[in-house]
């Protein structure tokens, strides 16, 4: 008798608690009508997002004591009414949102309160596609600097949900420099990471299994620095770069890195050899960014003529350029053809990257030079490779850097990173490119606390999106980072 | 006489222990606090206090971190250590006591509470150690409230609040252990077998179950966040954070004080003198008081330079008005703190961005000074343009003209400054300054008509003159030069006095005497 006492006496108070909390979240009256959009960030108005991406938490840029949320499409609707200024969405509600919104429009209606009285802005849309994107994200976290580093960590993010871990953390390899973590055809069984320093090297992953590489030789410039995975994975193509930090002196454009060598080589991960060829390893032209076609017939790399550097640091143009290649026999072609020619256009390509059904190619433009994230000006292209047409992406480009993409596996989203919010942070941004070749409005990872972005005092470096989540984590890097290297001729 | 009761003397003893303790930290260490303060970023934010659970120690560090912001305000560090370290041995005191009868306890606990005050002589010796302690002890303090428990029921408590104080004391589940084995071992009960198999339990399940979840090693794991070590007091480093910090509060004579007191200033403390020398125009006048000095013009920052010498860098970039160094080496500077935060380097960066009209960026920043406790009313007054007036003066100091800069070689980063404004004196008096302390009187000529001949704004300064004599006479001028050159008839006596005494020590607050006899600094 007395324990049930007890136990009613308690549901009593909980219920109370909840429903007094409850009672306390405001919800609009006599809202006046605004005709301008809500200041939400991150900028989520009028982005194409897919079906199965994380719920669109934001928050409002304002002094605002409550805000309520709906979130409509069609006779489904998620309310979220919150105190302050941040909207966070349940996941469950969510994705039965998107399940209903794939290949229509939601109309998200936000109403505040502020000073007292309720304002409706006007509406804005939320285009889902039926089109997914692969599930997983991996990058690199960095403060924004380029040659120093200290606590670096490669990480692996869900983009269904919030879920982030580290596959390479410096608390377990120590306090080395790590660089890009890059998938052969977004698939998670075949990808490759550095672990630099000491004793570090190629992280090769297949099927899980990680094996620590040494592909540098007595006549490369440097380690392997930009890579790709040929479509059957035995082979990568990589660049070796000798890169100059500088500094420009107005504070606007901040830094500047540039190579004063660099060559293209391909290795053969099966022979454990390396493939020349003196197109790609011209003394008189710098090349780099080298990337496989997804038919394995081409590789893609963009070269410069020579310069007196730093001096003629603003006439050295990148053209983008195309040699053949046969993943059968490990043969590179004879002649290298000219796709966009950076000297006489005046501009220098970077980073190319081919849409795995190879139809288009996305680039990225600078001024001059060859480390686009420092370059205000950077915008990305996409050639139609069918057609030869180059579209500027008006829709996705920003006035500050966007650069290092990389293609889902269907061909039909895209991420990249942008420092369009402060110049400083890059952080990845997903678009849409759809069955005609045309890109979307961007939108920002979404993170589960809206504020992340305001707090973080990390890059988002080198974005890359995969099919699945990798078989491996931090400590197994940390045990290949331990074994022998397999040295490479 | 009768016997003062042992009460009574005890609570003498932590009377007097906490008062040395307040007055040692108060008087002879309190700069080591600002040290701890500016090297961590602290947010009142959910975001960042859910980043204390990933790893060890989630209460002890999150805790001991928010205790350490207060230490930004003047007396708040010796007085939070000193109450903390009291709250320790009073925690021990009792537990010592549950233990076993006796004074025993009393001075086990000094003893140990002196012990944890000498790790904190260490610089980096963080408040969350102590706490961890403190949590571990308490933890202990309640196990033992279940004497009275049937067996079982005190073992599944012994062990759950074992695994408590791992996550939330980190290192404290040591001193759980170690006290749970003792209490178990006196009073005969089952905490002296479970207790030490708890402690094996974690030491051979943490490198399998948790190095993978909190991304440590092993040792990084156990001892989270940091035991410490015993330590001499770091009386140098002390004057140099004394000097370091009362440069940044902009009490310029105590920075003069301090140095001119100092018998042999290190080149940290040097490198503060010469920074308020030259913003008071004057530091040409003190350049040779030193020798050798550090102006800090020579340093090329990377990452073999250690942290104190790349914040200085930030200082010097920030008075010299250049600003994309400014923001880099700051950059740094939290690049190296640890956890990669460091508060005044964010402020730094919300400054510089301000000084360059990069609002996007400084609002970055003082989003982030939003949520802290001591800066958050900087942030505000900065973004109502209240309290920069510092700033706006720095804004026509910012190069109009871009250039590339393969090298952080401060001269020609000074010469940019100079030629987008020739006003800018301290990056005048810095480049001559640094030409003639590395005795390149060619470069200093140079400069010099560049600077002070050709904008007619001639800097007649005792030192100057005294090295265009040097130039003059080497080059065997024409009467003409020297009379455009040297105005200060003084030195002109004095110099062909010297030239009949070279090298005579009278002569030693000379540039002549200087460069016939000082070793040029190698760059």
């Amino acid at each position: 008798m007395k324990h049930r006492l007890y136990t009613h006496t308690l549901l009593a108070v909980i219920a109370t608690i909840v429903l007094t909390l409850a009672a306390c979240t405001p919800t609009p009256e006599n809202a006046q009508e605004s005709g301008s959009l809500p200041p939400v960030y991150p900028d989520y108005t009028e982005v194409t997002i897919p079906r199965n991406i994380a719920p669109l938490n934001f928050l409002l840029r304002d002094d605002v004591e409550a805000v309520e949320t709906r979130a409509v499409c069609g006779d489904e609707e998620i309310v979220v009414n919150a105190k302050g200024n941040t909207v966070c969405f349940d996941l469950g509600e969510w994705k039965d949102l998107m399940e209903k919104a794939a290949g229509h429009q939601v109309e998200v209606r936000v109403t505040a309160l502020k000073d007292g009285k309720w304002t409706a802005y006007r509406p804005f849309h939320w285009t889902v596609t039926n089109d997914s994107i692969d599930p997983y994200l991996t990058y690199r976290l960095i403060e924004p600097d380029y040659e120093v580093y200290q606590n670096l960590t490669l990480q692996e993010r869900c983009l269904e949900n919030f879920d982030e871990r580290s596959i390479s953390n410096y608390g377990l390899v120590g306090n080395r420099c790590m660089n890009c973590h890059t998938y052969g055809s977004q698939n998670p069984n075949l990808s490759m990471l550095y672990v630099r320093g000491e004793g570090g090297g190629a992280i090769l992953n297949r099927d899980g299994h990680l094996s620590k590489l040494n592909i540098k030789t007595k006549d490369m410039v440097s380690g392997s620095v930009y890579f790709g995975f040929s479509p059957n994975g035995r082979y990568i193509v990589f660049s070796t770069n000798w890169i100059i930090p500088a500094f420009h002196a107005k504070p606007s454009k901040r830094l500047e890195v540039f190579d004063s060598k660099s060559d293209v080589y391909v290795a053969d991960l099966e022979s454990n050899t390396i493939l020349r060829s003196e197109l790609l390893c011209d003394s008189t032209v710098y090349e780099t960014f080298p990337t496989f076609s997804p038919d394995g017939k081409s590789i893609y790399f963009c070269a410069s003529p020579k310069v007196e550097l730093p001096m003629e640091l603003k006439e050295m143009r990148y053209s983008l350029c195309r040699i053949a290649f046969d993943e059968r026999t490990g043969t590179i072609g004879t002649e290298v053809d000219t796709l966009v020619n950076g000297p006489a256009d005046s501009l220098s390509v970077c980073h190319p990257r081919i849409s795995p059904d190879n139809r288009y190619l996305v680039y990225t433009v600078a001024d001059y030079g060859t480390f686009p994230i420092w370059h205000q000006e950077t915008d990305l292209r996409i050639m139609d490779l069918a057609t030869g047409k180059v579209d500027e992406m008006k829709a996705v480009n920003s006035d500050k850097s966007d650069t290092y993409h990389s293609w889902a596996s269907n061909s039909r989203w895209m991420v990249f990173a942008s420092k369009r919010d402060d110049g400083l942070y890059g952080k990845p941004y997903f678009c849409y490119i759809d069955s005609q070749g045309k890109a979307h409005k961007p939108f920002v990872l979404p993170q589960e606390n809206p504020h992340f972005y305001d707090n973080n005092l990390k890059s988002f470096n080198a974005p890359e999106i995969g099919k699945g989540p990798l078989p491996f984590d931090a400590m197994d890097v940390k045990r290949a980072v331990d074994r022998e290297p397999v040295n490479f001729e | 006489m009768p016997r003062l009761k042992p009460r009574i003397i005890e609570m003498a003893v932590i009377l007097l222990w906490g008062l040395a303790c307040w007055i040692f930290f108060q008087f002879f260490y309190q700069y080591h606090f600002f040290y701890q303060e500016q090297n961590q970023l602290f947010l009142h934010t959910s975001d960042y206090l859910a980043t204390y659970f990933q790893k060890p120690g989630w209460l002890a560090c999150m805790t001991g971190d928010f205790l350490t912001q207060l230490y930004y305000y003047r007396f708040a560090g010796p007085v939070v250590l000193t109450f903390t370290l009291l709250v320790m041995g009073d925690l021990l005191r009792r537990a010592f006591g549950r233990i076993g009868k006796g004074a025993w306890g009393f001075w086990a606990a000094i003893a140990l509470m002196t012990l944890e005050a000498i790790f904190f002589l260490h610089y980096s010796h963080r408040l969350s150690s102590a706490l961890a302690v403190i949590l571990g002890t308490l933890l202990f303090l309640v196990y033992t409230t279940t004497s009275r428990m049937h067996a079982i029921a005190k073992v599944v408590i012994g062990l759950g609040l074992g695994l408590i104080a791992y996550r939330t004391a980190g290192y404290g589940w040591m001193v759980y252990a170690l006290l749970a084995t003792a209490y178990g071992l006196v009073r005969k009960s089952t905490a002296r077998w479970w207790a030490p198999v708890f402690a094996a339990l974690v030491i051979i399940a943490a490198p399998t179950l948790t190095n993978r979840h909190y991304l440590l090693n092993t040792a990084a794991n156990l001892t989270y966040p940091g035991i410490g070590r015993p330590c001499l007091p770091e009386t140098e480093l002390e004057t140099t954070l004394a000097i370091n910090n009362e440069y940044y509060f902009g009490q310029w004579s105590k920075v003069e004080k301090m140095v001119e007191d100092e018998p042999a200033p290190n080149e940290l403390m040097l490198f503060f003198y010469n920074l308020v020398k030259a913003q008071k125009g004057e530091l040409p006048d003190h350049l040779l008081r030193y020798v050798p000095n550090q102006l800090g013009s020579f340093y090329k920052i990377g990452p073999d330079i250690p942290l104190p010498i790349i914040n200085n860098m930030n200082e010097l970039y920030w008075v010299l008005g250049d600003m994309t160094l400014t923001e880099r080496a700051a950059m740094m500077t939290n690049v190296f703190a640890p956890n990669n935060r460091n508060v005044r380097m964010v402020k730094r960066l919300a400054e510089c961005n301000i000084v360059s009209g990069d609002t996007l960026a400084a609002n970055k920043y003082l989003r982030i000074l939003d949520h802290t406790l001591a800066y958050r009313e900087w942030a505000g007054n900065a973004r109502k343009g209240v309290g920069i007036e510092e700033l706006n003066r720095k804004k026509a100091f910012v190069n109009h003209e871009d250039t590339i800069r393969v090298t952080d070689n401060l001269h020609m980063v000074m010469m940019e400054l100079l030629d987008t404004n020739p006003d800018n004196v301290v990056a005048l008096d810095y480049i001559l300054c640094s030409t003639l302390l590395l005795k390149d009187i060619e470069s200093f000529k140079r400069d010099y008509d560049r600077y002070c001949i050709a904008t007619g704004k001639a800097r007649v300064k005792p030192l100057y003159q005294q090295a265009l004599m040097i130039w003059l006479a080497g080059s065997n001028a024409s009467e003409e030069e020297w009379k455009k050159y040297i105005t200060d008839q003084e030195q002109l006596h004095r110099f062909n006095e010297y030239s009949q005494h070279r090298g005579d020590p009278r002569f030693n607050d000379t540039y002549w005497y200087y460069f016939d006899t000082a070793k040029a600094p190698e760059i």
